[in-house]
């Protein structure tokens, strides 16, 4: 029965009513006149105390009984067919306990980059692993490669891919009809050229009647991952079942693939655990090759494997965050509207096309759009979906296409520029915040003699987070008064686990320690992976429904032992309350003593859909101040100011946690981290963590977070996920606070020295003025 | 790791005459040999552990100046009062280095002895004049961190901070061996230091079985106006990519002044012709100008890395200002 | 667990017999791995030459004296995880680059990936485990907790270690001062500005 029901909506000053129908079971959300206990506080985490104690056991702790250790033998060519395998010297090895070929266990023989997975070898000590690993003979037919877009995109270049795969693949506009492994369905493909064409005139035709139209190329470059802990799994094999102990961000996507592509084995057999996981940042989705080799050679081997990653294999093959060629056109008209925008993009996710779009057409009102994204195959490791896959990198193009468009309309303010052709509710408050505490207008000493020069830059973040159905979860109340709440996803370090248990406290009517969580163990009920920051708001509400009825259930046998009204009865701070308010004289431990079993234990599922709600989407506004050392080039981040919208926050201390986090990794992108391969032999040059540079520290600047509270009403808990939102803007306000500071646009992420100092050395060049109208691309 | 054996002296003289070859290398705190024997690049069957000899461990006032016995750790030297108030651009310079874990770690001896950093020397499977093969990887490839200056056999940067610094202070490495009966000799640092030209199988002037057994600081170099200045892309970890180490009247003597350039070269380059520009004037804008005129002369760039020569005017200009007291950030 | 070449089932005072390279056979008992620490080392007629194979070596790891058989050539890391089964340092790098492996040496850090085990003999090792408990958290942990200084949670054992270092030899640092402390740990996550303030925090109340 849907039950029809009016809940405001709104943040700040701003609420309205909303007229929603609640699904199925579902309960309204909580509401701004509603008292919250435990929801909304900061809260430590319920792991924290393990996590600080070096108590907390993750899958690279995890030491079963007989555990031998397993090592991946990786190709050292760019580019390469595998004709064979021989594992014989190997296996005789000493302490070998098993073995596998990749062209024997995954059918493929290629090896298209320097890094790829060729064979596996299981031994009892790392060092006797390593020693049978180098003893494998394999014959490699090398071939050509090319590790860079421009290589790849060069005249003459030699070919990626295989077959009739080109180098360079147009994936949007998308061909429809266009089958896996085909370049193109030729007709289909030719209404689309004609379209795209079509598409090409009019936008240059609007472009050329703007007032202004300012033009600009920007790179960004390739991004991984580096989560502290590896990837991989310690597998098990007993009586014919897998468990495995895995780095993941998706327990129940592990188990997907090791179940269904690969085949050995029953959902109903196979049990992954991941009680603690040492970072994933989207390229733990999957059980990659190293978890199918895992369980392969613990088969053979009889014995439990450590497949875990060494630091090179997670730097070449785990996964990236693809770079960007951004060339762009944006129109603009004296009273700021921006009348179109025109791009053309390429970037590499690996030998492969897709996944290397760029975010860069949205956020803004930008008019009439021309957009064109190329994939660019190279021998480089693929991409993983990271932490909002295409939208920093879209982000650090258009941010800084704002900044000089509205500085080519006779200066205009950027964030007021911003404001003219933004019209989402929430951030058009968020401007103002971040103007105010970065100190926007505060004089500052820019470009010219100065040794030092500081300037501040702003961008804006989207995301759209509510969650989604297809999670359940179990709230366990036991006669003891112990509350457990259950879900079998993983916590990445997002504070899933915390908010799971506050929001059932909540809802329960019992302070927070009364409550504790499991999760990471695909033996619970079903949960969602922790990606597009969905989980918070896929979880959550499963999570106060299955503790709504089971508080129902309790007040049943509560009411039912003494003679009470179930309909008035709730429990608020521990105690069973009437509906006056009046106090029953009886406590929540009291109340779980009356149930005849041990437990009750309801498993609810999380409603489908969304509700209407005040806002789709989050928003958030960065800004950022930075220093420049004029004569080193060196760039300091000193301040970065992260207004942040989440719905209804369950945890603002974990909910800032989040943005500082995506903060830091957003100015790691900025300045420092870059994938830096060999022309040479096609290798991956920095595939550690000394050259591969994160930021650290030193480094750090002074993160100031605000985050804005929002009524959302799209699910009953109203949250948003805030993984992925603040890692879009920072890049780019970063790149428009240089460009403040020196007076000279660096075009390139990151922002290293050498940038700075060729940038500022070439300035008289005419990329750093505003083109012609009308000049093509 | 391969499993090696452990030799571990209990003098020199066991120590020299066991560590013969390249198979027997020499380990100290262990910080870069053991990440070399990681990546397969150092394959030895037995490393000999320096670190159970006496008398290498302390830092001593001699006649002449400071004793740095080899085994010194970084941070115990950069801590040290005698160094901090005696030469303090070399407490600088290592304070600015590493992490604090290596700094704990590491040994001066190590220090300057370390391997280089370039990133094809530190991959297996790169064959180059410095690994038993010849040419130059870095020089038609990624050589964005390699040197500008001397590069023509083989584009590394001497890695070591304290290189430079020691060059700049007209300090001495102590080197015994057991082949001469154990004799003491001293070698000036800028002869310690090797640039490929001279071997390109060597960075150092250290035979099989010579051993480093302290860095000596001549007092009479001492000098009150000094600077070290690094330019890099991070502030927590990571190499200089240029540095600049200027001592200005050493020993108070009127002209005797000493311009080191760090992370441009195979070997730390002194500039006789900078000094000479900053004896023929003053501390003062002119100079500066002349100084960044000159100092990217005879600089060979690379593909990628001519950045370094603005950056190396950006930190001469910071040194001077630093040296005539101006109050901005220096 | 991990099967070992030469399991015996004699007790603490074993003797090996091991092959020098072209000097006499050394012979070598537990308590003979000499320490770097001790003031006048004795000088032995002829060089102490150990492995490849398995020793034992004894190390005194958070005020207890602790015994395995390992080859000499394992870090200090490898010994304390796979030997020890202490997992709470961690392996991230192995290359000393991030702080994760990080340990007290004689109350100073080092990342023990980065050394081999024996240079610890006759020397107090300190790992996170010797850092507070479970049920009696140390002040710094307390504000590691309270200020949300952690995320995944893989850095913050080594970051409990370099914290603890920095307040035993400065009891009130500045930020810089923190920051410099902890420059040899990479956080992924993002909680350097958290740490900051659970040390600042930990500091004002006099605690470590």
């Amino acid at each position: 029965m849907a039950d029809e029901i009016t809940i405001q909506v709104g943040f700040g000053d701003q609420f309205r009513p909303l007229t929603v129908r609640l699904q199925d079971g579902d309960i309204a959300p909580w509401q701004p006149d509603q008292p919250l206990d435990v929801v909304g506080q900061r809260k430590p985490r319920l792991d924290a105390v393990a996590k600080v104690t070096g108590t907390a056991k993750f899958s690279q702790d995890q030491r079963p009984d007989g555990l031998i250790h397993g090592r991946i033998l990786r190709s050292p060519h760019g580019n390469a067919e595998i004709r064979s395998v021989d594992l014989t010297a190997a296996r005789a090895m000493p302490g070998v306990r098993s073995a596998l070929t990749v062209p024997d266990t995954f059918e493929d023989s290629t090896a298209r980059f320097a890094g790829a997975e060729v064979a596996a070898i299981a031994a009892d000590t790392e060092q006797q692993a390593d020693a049978a690993m180098r003893a494998i003979v394999v014959d490699y037919q090398v071939k050509e490669h090319c590790v860079t877009i421009d290589a790849s995109m060069a005249e003459g270049a030699p070919q990626v891919g295989r077959g009739e795969q080109k180098n360079v693949q147009r994936v949007s506009p998308r061909t429809r009809g266009r089958r896996r492994g085909q370049n193109s369905n030729p007709d289909a493909d030719r209404q689309v050229v004609e379209q795209m064409a079509r598409r090409e005139k009019e936008v240059d035709a609007i472009l050329a009647r703007s007032d202004s139209v300012v033009e600009g190329s920007f790179r960004t470059q390739v991004q991984t991952h580096a989560p502290l802990e590896t990837h991989g799994a310690v597998c098990s094999w007993e009586d014919g079942k897998l468990v495995c102990w895995a780095s993941t961000q998706a327990t129940f996507g592990f188990r997907g693939e090791l179940t269904s592509d690969w085949g050995q084995v029953k959902a109903s057999e196979c049990r992954v655990l991941s009680e603690y996981v040492g970072g994933g940042f989207g390229s733990k989705f999957s059980a990659g090759r190293e978890g199918v080799i895992g369980a392969l050679l613990a088969k053979e081997a009889g014995v439990p494997v450590k497949m875990m990653l060494d630091r090179s294999g997670e730097q070449t093959s785990a996964g990236n965050r693809p770079d960007s060629l951004q060339k762009m056109r944006m129109g603009v008209n004296k009273d700021g509207i921006i009348q179109g925008l025109q791009i053309r993009s390429w970037g590499t996710p690996g030998s492969g096309t897709g996944g290397a779009g760029a975010h860069n057409d949205g956020i803004y009102q930008l008019g009439e759009i021309d957009k064109v994204e190329y994939g660019v195959r190279t021998n480089c490791g693929g991409a993983r979906a990271h932490r909002a896959p295409g939208w920093p990198q879209g982000s650090v193009a258009l941010e800084q296409m704002m900044d000089m468009a509205a500085h080519s309309i006779d200066g205009v303010d950027p964030i007021e520029f911003r404001k003219r052709n933004d019209d989402h509710p929430i951030r058009a408050k968020e401007y103002d915040i971040a103007r105010e505490r970065i100190g926007w207008d505060r004089p500052r000493v820019r470009g010219g003699s100065a040794t030092i020069c500081s300037g501040v830059g702003i961008a804006s973040n989207l995301w759209f987070s509510a969650g989604g159905g297809g999670a359940s979860a179990l709230v366990r109340i036991a006669k003891d008064g112990a509350v457990e709440i259950r879900n079998g996803a993983q916590d990445i370090g997002t504070g899933t686990r915390t908010v799971m248990a506050m929001v059932a406290a909540e809802e329960l009517g019992i302070p927070l320690e009364m409550v504790s969580t499991r999760i990471g163990d695909t033996n619970d009920p079903q949960g969602p992976m922790s990606g597009g920051s969905t989980t918070i708001g896929t979880l959550t509400p499963a999570a106060r429904l299955a503790a709504h009825y089971a508080k129902k259930e309790l007040l049943a046998v509560v009411a039912d032992r003494k003679g009470w009204d179930p309909a008035d009865l709730d429990i608020r701070k521990a105690r069973v309350i009437r509906n006056d308010g009046s106090d029953a004289g009886l406590s929540f431990k009291g109340a779980c003593s009356l149930m005849d079993d041990d437990a009750i234990e309801v498993l609810k599922a999380r409603p489908r859909r969304n509700y209407a709600g005040f806002s789709d989407t989050n928003a958030g506004v960065q800004a950022a101040e930075v220093e420049v050392d004029m004569e080193t080039g060196v760039v300091r981040v000193k301040k970065v100011v992260a207004v942040a919208d989440a719905g209804k926050l369950i945890n603002p201390m974990t909910a800032e946690s989040q943005v500082r986090g995506g903060v830091i990794q957003g100015v790691s992108f900025a300045l420092h981290e870059r994938r830096i391969m060999d022309r040479h032999k096609g290798r991956m040059l920095n595939d550690d963590l000394e050259n591969y540079k994160i930021l650290g520290s030193v480094d750090c600047p002074e993160i100031d977070v605000v985050l804005v509270d929002v009524y959302n009403g799209k699910s009953n808990t109203q949250v948003m996920g805030l993984g992925e939102p603040p890692i879009v803007a920072t890049a780019a306000a970063v790149a428009n606070a240089v460009a403040d500071a020196i007076g000279v646009r660096v075009f390139e992420v990151p922002i290293t020295p050498r940038r700075v100092l060729e940038a500022m050395a070439s300035n008289e060049k005419p990329e750093a003025q505003p083109k012609k109208k009308g000049a093509r691309l | 790791m391969k499993p090696f054996k452990v030799a571990l002296p209990s003098s020199i003289e066991q120590a020299s005459s066991l560590q013969k070859s390249p198979d027997t290398p020499f380990i100290a705190g262990g910080t870069d040999l053991l990440a070399r024997i990681k990546e397969y690049i150092a394959t030895p069957e037995m490393v000999v552990d320096l670190k159970r000899i006496g008398g290498l461990k302390e830092i001593t006032s001699t006649d002449h100046g400071v004793r740095i016995g080899a085994l010194v750790t970084m941070d115990d030297v950069a801590t040290n009062l005698q160094i901090k108030e005696g030469f303090p651009a070399l407490a600088e310079t290592i304070g600015n280095a590493a992490t604090p874990q290596i700094r704990n770690m590491a040994t001066i001896g190590g220090n300057i002895c370390q391997k280089p950093r370039c990133w094809y020397l530190r991959h297996e499977g790169y064959t180059c004049a410095k690994n038993g093969g010849s040419g130059c990887w870095a020089r038609e490839g990624e050589n964005e961190f390699h040197a500008i200056f001397g590069n023509q056999v083989c584009a590394m940067t001497q890695p070591s901070n304290v290189a430079p610094v020691l060059v700049a202070y007209g300090g001495s490495v102590e080197i015994q061996s057991s082949a001469g009966s154990l004799e003491k000799r001293e070698v000036p640092a800028d002869e310690f230091f090797l640039t490929p030209e001279q071997d390109p199988t060597r960075e150092v002037a250290l035979k099989p079985g010579e051993i480093v057994t302290a860095v000596l600081l001549p007092a009479k170099n001492r000098t009150e106006k000094w600077s070290y200045t690094e330019a890099r892309e991070k502030q927590s970890f990571d190499w200089a990519q240029a540095s600049v180490t200027v001592l200005y009247q050493r020993g108070g003597r009127r002209g005797d002044h000493r311009v080191v350039l760090g992370a441009v070269s195979p070997a730390p380059l002194r500039r006789t012709d900078l000094e000479q520009i900053i004896a023929a004037g003053n501390l003062d804008a002119d100079c500066i100008q002349a100084l960044q005129k000159k100092i990217g002369e005879g600089a060979n760039p690379l593909s990628q890395n001519g950045y370094k020569v603005p950056m190396l005017r950006g930190l001469m200009a910071k040194a001077i200002r630093k040296l005539s007291g101006e109050k901005k950030e220096g | 667990m991990n099967k070992r070449a030469d399991d015996s089932p004699e007790g603490v005072s074993r003797r090996h017999f091991l092959k020098g390279a072209g000097a006499a056979a050394a012979v070598v008992t537990v308590a003979k791995i000499p320490s770097i620490t001790e003031a006048s080392p004795e000088v032995n007629d002829d060089p102490v030459i150990i492995g490849p194979g398995s020793i034992p070596i004894r190390l005194k790891i958070n005020g207890e004296s602790r015994e395995v058989e390992a080859p000499p050539s394992t870090t200090l890391l490898d010994l304390l995880r796979d030997h020890h089964a202490m997992t709470g340092t961690k392996r991230v790098c192995d290359r000393g680059s991030c702080g994760a492996c990080t340990v007290l040496l004689d109350g100073r850090t080092v990342d023990s990936c980065s050394m081999l085990a024996i240079d610890a003999v006759g020397r107090e090792i300190t790992t996170v485990e010797g850092i507070g408990t479970v049920e009696n958290l140390t002040d710094l942990q307390k504000a590691f907790v309270e200020k949300d200084a952690l995320q995944c949670g893989f850095c913050t054992p080594g970051m409990v270690v370099s914290c603890t270092a920095l307040l035993n030899q400065n009891p009130t640092p500045d930020r810089d001062q923190i920051r410099q402390g902890i420059s040899g740990n990479i956080c992924r996550c993002g909680t350097y500005q958290n740490i900051i303030e659970a040390v600042e925090h930990a500091s004002r109340k006099g605690g470590k």
